[in-house]
Order: structure tokens, then C-alpha cells, then sequence
């Protein structure tokens, strides 16, 4: 009976259900197959060698960096990016005229392709005729090496803070529109002072918003892969390699597909157990509130 | 009862629709039923109308793509073959390859796996041939070419011989390439310098240029080493050992590359530099020297100054005179089922590996798999290089062609540590020796 009840819901939901496990569950199944085998240059055969693969990355340093890297650029991300998009949306609620184009420019860089972006940074990097350079070199100074084996993570951590701080900004401004204007206007009538209303009241008032755009930063970050491709290919030395791009290279250019299927894996583990993590913290942060 | 009805109509309508939008492709081939044939009776009919050709689409992957060489010839190319064919449509699925940009072995890789190849390819040989033989979804040309001896006596010998797998004739090779020492006289003239005929004079050039900063001495990345180790190496240890894979003495090829960037050789940046970039750097007159292929050629030959040498034999080493980085890398892949479908591929694998054609291209950098009449309008740098091909006694194909593709990779991502930190040569061979004898272990 309660079956029965359901079953034009479950008649829409099943088409959706359908495409997930097409294109989702049976390639991850697939996926946790491959990754337990020795699957070299896409051949028809594969050796099933159990959980050597796994055994292999915990021997690699390539892997070590890449996992080192990852979490830099997690933690750069959540700073930056939440942290500039939030003092933005603050200065910007303030801003009684041209609010729509200062929106607007914030948000631009989010629309333009990550490969775009990339590519337009390498250039900058360049030491031969980037525009840093060029800029250093106008004031006399001597050109710089900007790619080193310790500043490669930061230089491809940059660019990816500049293209998606406009989505939170947008975020965090939504979220400071929805606050009650009474509250400020009782604040201000008991002489607040702008710094004191930002982190009294907005901050406080922005924490559900502040919370879930932690969640989404994390996620986000696990799936970086073409800014580090296209500013420093991984390198010098493998020193600014993601995950991804490891993963990436070990698939399509080592032809190595179980080794690849097995970085897949353990990076599915990390975001599910790591975005578990956080939404503990957030919400035992809101509850204690 | 009514409302019952149009609700359930509403979710099947509705359900049908997702499902749809999941998607569905169109074939590939579009064929239009011929002609009926007269009736046969006493009365004489008109004579039938001749069959109309077919309308065919031809899947086609090559490297023509981006910044590619022959990319605009390719395109010139095809795009006359449709119109003296109206009924064949060209579908140009053409993938760049260049260092880490590399995107058609993926995709070739990708296509195989699904079942989906192409109807035809211009792909590599050696290591990358294996998976397109192994997968059974290509013909192999012995018979095919048994079948048209006048075609089959167009192709080179040694050409045929270099498209072989599991000694089949697996592709038909087209352009063949080299490698070599490309280095641009004016900057050595403009400092008095020798030309790089020797390894001194290679190494003083780089000392000297470098200091005064105005050019790069060799504008080589040092992101993932190929050309230059290739010739390096070969000049080092020679055939027989550049033969033997990861043999010890490969160290000293790897112990020439920390010499260069000791001399202040490479760009400052060279650990991050594109291959793109560098060969940018080379051909807007950057850099003194490079070592890199044959399809570099198209974009320096507009400057008078530019030469190719080989790698000049190193002191010390078993390199042999006269042998040179050359094969053809790549050849033509015709997939079984476009053979069965029609004869439409592989005519148009006869047009692309006809003589008049395969010259266009040879125009424009590279040597020829089939016999070609020489042209006379050819610039400095080519000549350069067909002296340097004519005077060959022995070619040596890349390392690449048929090492293991991670543990080749591994090796030249890693020439890098041997030239900035504590990591000797002999390690590097050692630990390259042993990654290979473990994937040959598991392969088993």
C-alpha cells in the first residue's frame, strides 16, 4: 500500500536513478576494479595484484607532494577565498552607488575558464617576458624566477583564489542583504562604529552562510586540475603536483590506468571523510552558538 | 478516473523525455539507398541510371592539430578531397601532441577502449601501437597492399619495415622524423663563437653566451627531457647501448645534461617551460641552439641562419659517426570495420599516402615514406638537415618509441633532480632500472 502510494514519484525518480548509475555508480565500481589491478597501456588485460596499488602510494613521494600540495591549497583556499570574499561583500554592502558594477567586476573571473585564467597567469610567471618581470625589470630591479620548486603551489594557488572568490562573494552578499535592517539601525542608534557592526553583527549573523561555503571551498579545491596544468604542468620537480594532475599523468601519460584508479579512490575517500569532518565542526560551532 | 489518466499520461511523457535526454547518437554513416534496376521484358527500356556514389562520413585522428607543423596542410588537404568527393564527409577528430599537452594519445587510447575507433588514423608506432594492434579493431596491411603492388612499390622499404608489429605491417608509415642539433650561425658569429661541431665548442658557446645574458644558450625545457637526451645520449654511449634500456652507462648522458646546466645553458625557468614555449623562444631568434626534431623545421626555415647538425660525438664515450635519432614515428591505422563498411577509407588512405600528396607535406618539414622527386626551392636549415640525414649511416629511433612509457617519463621528469640537487646519475638509471623490471614483473 505505502508502495503503491509512491509510485509516481518513483516512476519520475527512476529515469534520474538510472543516469547515476550509468554514468556514476558503475563507472565507480568499475573504477575500485581497476584500481586493484596492474592495467597497463589500456590493454585489454588486466592482472588483478589486490591492494598493491595502494601499497605503491604509500612507497611514492610523488604522492606525498601531491597530497602536501592538495592540503596547502585547501587551507589557502578557505582563507583567501572566504576570507577576501567576505571583507569584500562587507565593503561593498556599505557602497551606496555603483553597487551593481563593483558585483559585476568581483564576479567576472568566475564565467571565464579556468584554462583561460591558467594560461593568462603563465604568461604573467614567464621570466624571459612575463609582466612581473617586465615590472621589475621597469624599475630597475633583476628578474625573478616566480615558478621555484617552494613558490609553484602558491603561484597556481593564486589564480585559483582570484577566479572563484566572485562566487562567494555573491554568496556572502546575499547572505549580509538578508539581515535584518532593524538590527543595524539599532546598533547605529547606540553609536556603532562600522568595524564593530562587521564583527558583532554581520559576522555572527553570516555563520550558516560562512559554513556551508566552507564545505563547498573544500570540494572545490580536491578538484583543481587545469590551473595546475596549465600554469606549471606539476612542476619544477613534481613540487607543485595536485592530486589531480598526478592522477591525471599517471592515467594519460604513464598509461599506468590501475595506479591512476587507485589515486581516484583514495581522493573519494578524503573529500567524503574531510567534508564529513568539517560539517561535524560547523555544526557543533553553530550549536554551541 | 479521468484526472488518474492524464496524471499517468503526464509521467510516462515525462519519464520518456529524461530517458531521451540521456542522449543518443546519430551513425556515422548515412548511406542513401541506389538506384532500382530496370525491369527485364522485350520491350526496350532505357538504359539504368549510373549509381549514385554513397554519401560517407570518415572519422579521421591525427596530430594536424594547433600549433602543429603540417596543421594547415592538413587542412588544405582535406578540405579539396570533399570537394572532389561531395558524397564523402571529412569528420576531423585531429588532437595536438606536444610534451604535456600531449591530448591525441588519450583520446586514441579512450576510443579504443570504448570500442568507438576512428575510421582512420595517423597515430604513432612502436609502444603506442601495441594497444591499437592488441584491441583487434585494426587491419593490418599485408594484404591490402599485396592487393595494389603498384601502390605498395611507392612506399619505401625501410618505411614498411618501421610500420611493422608482431612483424605485420600494422600502419603505413608517412612522415618520417629526426632529431638533431638546430643552432642559429648569426648569434655565433655575433660572439666570435665556433660553430657547436663539438661538444667544447658547445659548452664554450654556453659559458660565453649565458654570461652576457642577451640570449639563451640552448633553449631546451627541462620539465620532461626528450630530444635532448635522445641525442645526448646517443652521441654518449651509441647504438648498441642506447639499445641496451637503462644500461649503466646512460648515466653519462644524464651527467652531459648536468654539465650544460652548469655551463648556465637552459632558460632560468626551464623546469616550468612548455616545450611550445621554448621552441617560441627558439625560432623568434632567442636562442643560440636547440636540440629537437625534424618538425621544427617549418617554423626556423624562414631564417637564413638556422642549421641542423647531429649531436657531435662526445670524448670519453662510444657514440659512432653518422648515427642519428631517425624513425618514423607515426603511420596510417585503418580500422576493420570502415574497411568492411565500404572501400570510401581507404580510398582516402590511398589519396593521403599518394606521392602528390604526402610531397605537400614533406614541404613542410620532415622525410618521406614513399618516393618523392626533391624540390628546388628548399631553405638553408633543410638542406642542412638532408646533409646531415644523406651522410647517416645508421638511424636510431627514439628512446620513446618503445620504452615503457612511466618509466621513459619518470626518467626524463627527473634529469631535473640530477642538475639542481644531491641526486647522482647513477641513482636515477638505477632507480628508472628498477621501476621497469617491476612493471615488466606485474606484466607478466
Amino acid at each position: 500500500m505505502a508502495l503503491k502510494s509512491k509510485k509516481y514519484p518513483l516512476l519520475f525518480l527512476a529515469p534520474a536513478l538510472a543516469f547515476i548509475s550509468v554514468f556514476l555508480l558503475i563507472p565507480l565500481g568499475r573504477t575500485i576494479y581497476y584500481s586493484l589491478t596492474a592495467w597497463y597501456n589500456f590493454s585489454p588485460t588486466k592482472k588483478f595484484i589486490g591492494l598493491q596499488n595502494y601499497i605503491n602510494m604509500l612507497e611514492d613521494p610523488i604522492l606525498r607532494i601531491a597530497l602536501r600540495n592538495t592540503g596547502i591549497l585547501i587551507v589557502f583556499a578557505l582563507i583567501f577565498q572566504i576570507g577576501i570574499a567576505t571583507l569584500l561583500a562587507i565593503c561593498v554592502d556599505c557602497v551606496r552607488h555603483g553597487f551593481k558594477i563593483f558585483r559585476t567586476v568581483y564576479f567576472f573571473p568566475v564565467v571565464i575558464s579556468a584554462t583561460a585564467i591558467g594560461l593568462m597567469f603563465s604568461l604573467i610567471y614567464k621570466y624571459d617576458y612575463g609582466l612581473l618581470n617586465n615590472i621589475l625589470a621597469s624599475m630597475g630591479r633583476e628578474r625573478q624566477v616566480w615558478l621555484t620548486a617552494r613558490s609553484a603551489i602558491y603561484c597556481v594557488a593564486v589564480p585559483t583564489v582570484w577566479q572563484h572568490v566572485g562566487f562567494y562573494f555573491i554568496v556572502v552578499l546575499t547572505g549580509i542583504a538578508n539581515i535584518s535592517e532593524d538590527i543595524y539601525e539599532s546598533a547605529t542608534l547606540d553609536g556603532i562604529t562600522p568595524w564593530k557592526k562587521a564583527v558583532y553583527i554581520t559576522l555572527p549573523m553570516l555563520k550558516p552562510i560562512l559554513v556551508s561555503n566552507v564545505v563547498l571551498v573544500v570540494s572545490q579545491s580536491f578538484r583543481v586540475f587545469d590551473m595546475v596544468y596549465v600554469v606549471t604542468g606539476g612542476g619544477p620537480r613534481h613540487e607543485s603536483e595536485l592530486l589531480s594532475s598526478y592522477m591525471y599523468s599517471k592515467a594519460f601519460a604513464d598509461y599506468n590506468t590501475g595506479f591512476a584508479s587507485a589515486i581516484a579512490i583514495v581522493m573519494i575517500i578524503m573529500g567524503i571523510l574531510l567534508t564529513g569532518v568539517l560539517r561535524f565542526l560547523m555544526s557543533k560551532i553553530q550549536g554551541d552558538d | 478516473m479521468k484526472h488518474l489518466n492524464l496524471k499517468r499520461a503526464l509521467a510516462l511523457l515525462m519519464a520518456c523525455m529524461m530517458l531521451f535526454s540521456v542522449g543518443c547518437s546519430s551513425s556515422s554513416s548515412d548511406t542513401t539507398p541506389p538506384a532500382a534496376a530496370p525491369a527485364d521484358n522485350s520491350v526496350s527500356v532505357p538504359a539504368a541510371e549510373p549509381e549514385a556514389p554513397k554519401e560517407e562520413s570518415i572519422r579521421v585522428i591525427t596530430y594536424f592539430a594547433g600549433s602543429d607543423t603540417w596543421a594547415p596542410t592538413w587542412k588544405e588537404v582535406i578540405a579539396e578531397y570533399m570537394e572532389e568527393h561531395p558524397n564523402i564527409t571529412i569528420i576531423d577528430e585531429s588532437m595536438p601532441t606536444s610534451g604535456t599537452t600531449d591530448v591525441i594519445r588519450p583520446k586514441m587510447n579512450a576510443d579504443i577502449t570504448a570500442n568507438t575507433p576512428a575510421d582512420c588514423a595517423l597515430y604513432f608506432n612502436g609502444t603506442d601501437a601495441e594497444p591499437l594492434y592488441k584491441s583487434g579493431l585494426y587491419v593490418t596491411w599485408d594484404e591490402i597492399l599485396n592487393d595494389d603492388p603498384e601502390w605498395r612499390d611507392q612506399f619505401l622499404p625501410a618505411a614498411l619495415e618501421a610500420g611493422k608489429t608482431n612483424g605485420e605491417i600494422s600502419n603505413l608509415p608517412y612522415i618520417g622524423s629526426f632529431e638533431g642539433l638546430i643552432y642559429n650561425q648569426a648569434i655565433f658569429d655575433e660572439y666570435d663563437l665556433e660553430y657547436p661541431t663539438s661538444w667544447e665548442n658547445i659548452i664554450k658557446a654556453c659559458e660565453v653566451i649565458s654570461a652576457d645574458g642577451k640570449y639563451i644558450p640552448l633553449t631546451n625545457s627541462l620539465l620532461r627531457v626528450t630530444a635532448l637526451f635522445d641525442c645526448i645520449l646517443l652521441a654518449q654511449v651509441g647504438p648498441e647501448k642506447r639499445n641496451t634500456y637503462l644500461d649503466p652507462s646512460w648515466a653519462q648522458g644524464v651527467d652531459r645534461i648536468k654539465e650544460l646546466y652548469d655551463a648556465g645553458a637552459f632558460p632560468k625557468d626551464a623546469a616550468t617551460l612548455a616545450l611550445a614555449d621554448v621552441r617560441a623562444m627558439f625560432a623568434e631568434g632567442k636562442g643560440a641552439m636547440m636540440f629537437d626534431g625534424s618538425w621544427v623545421l617549418a617554423s626556423v626555415e624562414d631564417n637564413p641562419d638556422m642549421r641542423m647538425i647531429p649531436c657531435p660525438i662526445l670524448e670519453g664515450g662510444t657514440g659512432e659517426e653518422g648515427a642519428v635519432i631517425a624513425d618514423y614515428a607515426s603511420g596510417w591505422y585503418l580500422s576493420k570495420a570502415a574497411y568492411e563498411r565500404s572501400s570510401a577509407t581507404l580510398d582516402f588512405v590511398k589519396f593521403m599516402c599518394s606521392p602528390e600528396t604526402l610531397a605537400r607535406f614533406i614541404e613542410v618539414g620532415g622525410y618521406s615514406a614513399m618516393q618523392l622527386e626533391t624540390s628546388e626551392n628548399t631553405k638553408p636549415v633543410n638542406v642542412s638537415a638532408a646533409e646531415m640525414m644523406a651522410a647517416a649511416t645508421r638511424m636510431v629511433s627514439p628512446v620513446n618509441q618503445s620504452m615503457n612509457r612511466e618509466v621513459y617519463n619518470s626518467l626524463s621528469e627527473n634529469i631535473i633532480l640530477v642538475c639542481e640537487t644531491g641526486k647522482t646519475s647513477e641513482e636515477l638509471i638505477d632507480e628508472s632500472r628498477k621501476m621497469l623490471e617491476e612493471i615488466e614483473a606485474l606484466e607478466e
